[in-house]
């Protein structure tokens, strides 16, 4: 009896020394950080979730083809680098960043060769100066008595409601028909959801702004569709006149801004094509430490353009070099002109 | 319909028949023995259905491996809070766990990043007591749970997030074994679940990581559905305790303290799997309510 319950016993120790142990057999095998793993991690997630080669016209297999070459398993880390960033730079995507601790791979010919066309030292030396008011990251200034002026630096930086309600009730509040200009040049985005949100506020009517087709699958052509509507806020809303000012550096989230206003009624966009950035980013944490994100997602607007070059101003307009020298912003003089 | 037919057959069937199946029906406090170290005049006193508060808290060491975050194991440690109510009748055993997380701080063996795996949920269990068998003691039954597992990465100025939120139906058996070692009864206990079916909604769909944080976020984003099955879903949880009284004669309260090993693997869309492994070092303190 004795020797059967010590048969027992030792079934069960044996039993939980297997299950408790060696988890690892009944999982897959993780992968390896060589540089011929880690270059085909990357091909392969870009390959299964990028979402503009048919619409930029990139032959990815042939840049496999290209690149794959001249991996060697000896390479260094540095060299591995800069070979992968090669090799993603030919998405020609401001969203696509390879990131080790020794560099971030990055794509900024969107606008480089553009005009600057934003000095905000001329805005708070001439417009903002020191009298403006910060609404959270809006910064807001009465221009002259039916004109308003927000600067938005950054779409990461969230605006709250109570933000926003000052804003609106301090534009309803002002008396006769004052109308805003609202700077988002040189905003390099964040949160597509928050300009959304202060697209809400002026409209009162809901506005189909286009569609967003995120990828779904490993084909490159695999996309789900999701309409996106810009439904009028439930509380405070301005209905007046709105100029929107964009320069190419009015990138990502805030190319969506844009996008969110052009399609309410008494917004006029002016400035500079916007810098484009049109997919929301997937991330992925590669086998030696690296982070890749990509493009996974792409917008179409109602006439079936896609943003990601950027989204065109109903009135396009760069900064004279005279002006500059003036101190005079020409972009924010004729937002004046058009609200008066 | 099928699926009450299929809840029955497999949950419900082997604990109704389990005294046809294995023979006898001396299923009383006393022969169970679970009560065993109170005094028989204390018992008589005693209600015949025990109501308890169970708080279960522990450590946890995990290891992950999530498919559509990356291809590499993330370990770290984690600890494990829960609440229910245990009921142990002549006939059988219930639990309703009211209030159920875990948190697992993980990082890959390259150490650059982290992820914070946070999981919260409720659980029944239902078990049919078993005829005894020597010093051996069976329960058939099973388990419903619903619950939310969250994986947070925090990378390039954002917060990217992986979940999944998974119903489930296990059956499950429980062996207890006595044992008396230095004067004293000694109970082990070993608990095998496995799902059966389910129902699983993943976040994201596929490969665009929702993103929450400093650089933004987006809620444009669908959700992975489908039925879990055997075929795509294996949970199996395996524990191995030692059960014994707060004390006196007069103490109906108790504990039990052991290991908890859970394994976890689901298989999404395009072959992208999700694995979660945890060793769980629990202690149980029962208190009577009743």
């Amino acid at each position: 009896m004795k020797q059967k319950k010590n048969i027992l016993i030792g079934f069960w120790a044996l039993l939980a020394a297997v299950l408790f142990s060696c988890e690892k057999l009944f999982i897959e095998e993780e992968a390896a950080d060589d540089p011929v793993t880690v270059f085909d991690e990357i091909w392969t997630f870009a390959d299964r979730h990028y979402s503009f080669f048919q619409e930029k016209g990139v032959d990815w297999d042939s840049i496999y083809d290209e690149y794959r070459a001249k991996v060697r398993p000896d390479m260094g880390q540095v060299e591995l680098f800069d070979l992968c960033a090669a090799m993603l730079y030919e998405l020609r995507d401001g969203h696509v960043n390879l990131v080790s601790p020794f560099d971030r791979s990055r794509y900024w010919e969107w606008f480089l060769d553009s005009p600057e066309n934003f000095y905000y030292s001329i805005v708070q030396r001439h417009y903002l100066q020191d009298r403006q008011r910060y609404l959270g990251p809006l910064q807001l200034v009465r221009l002259q008595s039916d004109v308003y002026y927000v600067y938005y630096g950054s779409f990461a930086e969230s605006v709250s409601e109570n933000n926003l309600n000052t804003l609106i009730n301090t534009l309803n509040s002002a008396g006769g028909r004052p109308g805003l200009i609202f700077d988002v040049r040189n905003n390099g985005g964040g949160s597509p959801d928050n300009a959304r949100d202060i697209a809400a506020r002026f409209t009162n009517e809901k506005r189909f702004a286009g569609t967003n087709y995120i990828k779904s699958g490993p084909g490159h052509e695999d996309f789900i569709a999701d309409e996106v509507y810009i439904n009028p806020h439930d509380g405070p809303r301005f209905d007046g006149e709105v100029v929107v000012l964009t320069n190419r550096r009015s990138y990502s989230a805030t190319t969506y801004f844009a996008q969110y206003m052009k399609v309410l009624p008494k917004v006029t966009l002016l400035g500079d094509t916007t810098g484009g950035g049109g997919g929301i980013p997937a991330f992925r944490d590669l086998p030696n430490g690296w982070m890749l994100r990509l493009s996974s997602s792409r917008f179409l607007d109602p006439e079936g353009n896609s943003i990601e070059p950027g989204v065109k101003p109903h009135i396009a307009l760069d900064l004279s070099p005279e002006s500059i020298n003036e101190g005079r912003d020409d972009m924010i003089e004729k937002a004046i002109e058009i609200i008066r | 319909m099928v699926f009450l037919f299929i809840l029955f057959t497999v949950f419900m069937a082997p604990g109704v028949f389990a005294d046809q199946l294995l023979g006898g029906d001396d299923c009383t406090p006393a022969s169970i023995g679970d009560r065993g170290h109170l005094r028989a005049t204390y018992i008589a006193e005693l209600p015949e259905v025990l109501t308890y508060l169970k708080i279960d808290q522990g450590f946890s060491k995990g290891l992950l491996f999530d498919q559509k975050m990356s291809n590499l194991y993330y370990g770290g440690p984690g600890g494990i809070l829960s609440f229910a109510l245990h009921r142990r009748a002549p006939s059988h055993i219930s639990e309703w766990h009211f209030a159920r997380g875990t948190f697992q701080y993980s990082r890959p063996r390259h150490k650059n990043s982290l992820v914070y795996n946070f999981s919260g949920g409720v659980k029944y269990v239902h078990l049919r007591r078993l005829e005894p068998r020597g010093s051996f003691r069976f329960h058939v039954g099973g388990q419903a749970g619903l619950k939310g597992d969250f994986r947070i990465i925090p990378a390039m100025g954002n917060s990217f997030l992986f979940a999944n939120a998974l119903a489930s139906l296990q059956p499950r058996a429980d062996i207890s074994y006595a044992l008396f070692l230095f004067d004293r009864e000694w109970n082990f206990d070993f608990s095998l679940a496995a799902t059966l079916v389910g129902y699983n909604l993943g976040f994201p769909e596929y490969g665009s990581s929702y993103r929450i944080g400093q650089d933004g976020g987006s809620t444009l984003q669908n959700l992975e559905r489908f039925l879990t099955h055997p075929g795509n879903t294996a949970q199996i949880s395996s524990g191995l305790f030692y059960r014994h009284s707060f004390g006196g004669e007069h103490n109906p309260n108790w504990f039990r303290i052991g290991y908890h090993w859970d394994y976890f693997r689901l298989d999404g869309r395009e072959e992208l799997r999700l694995y979660n492994v945890r060793h769980q070092f629990v202690l149980e303190l029962y208190f009577l309510l009743n």
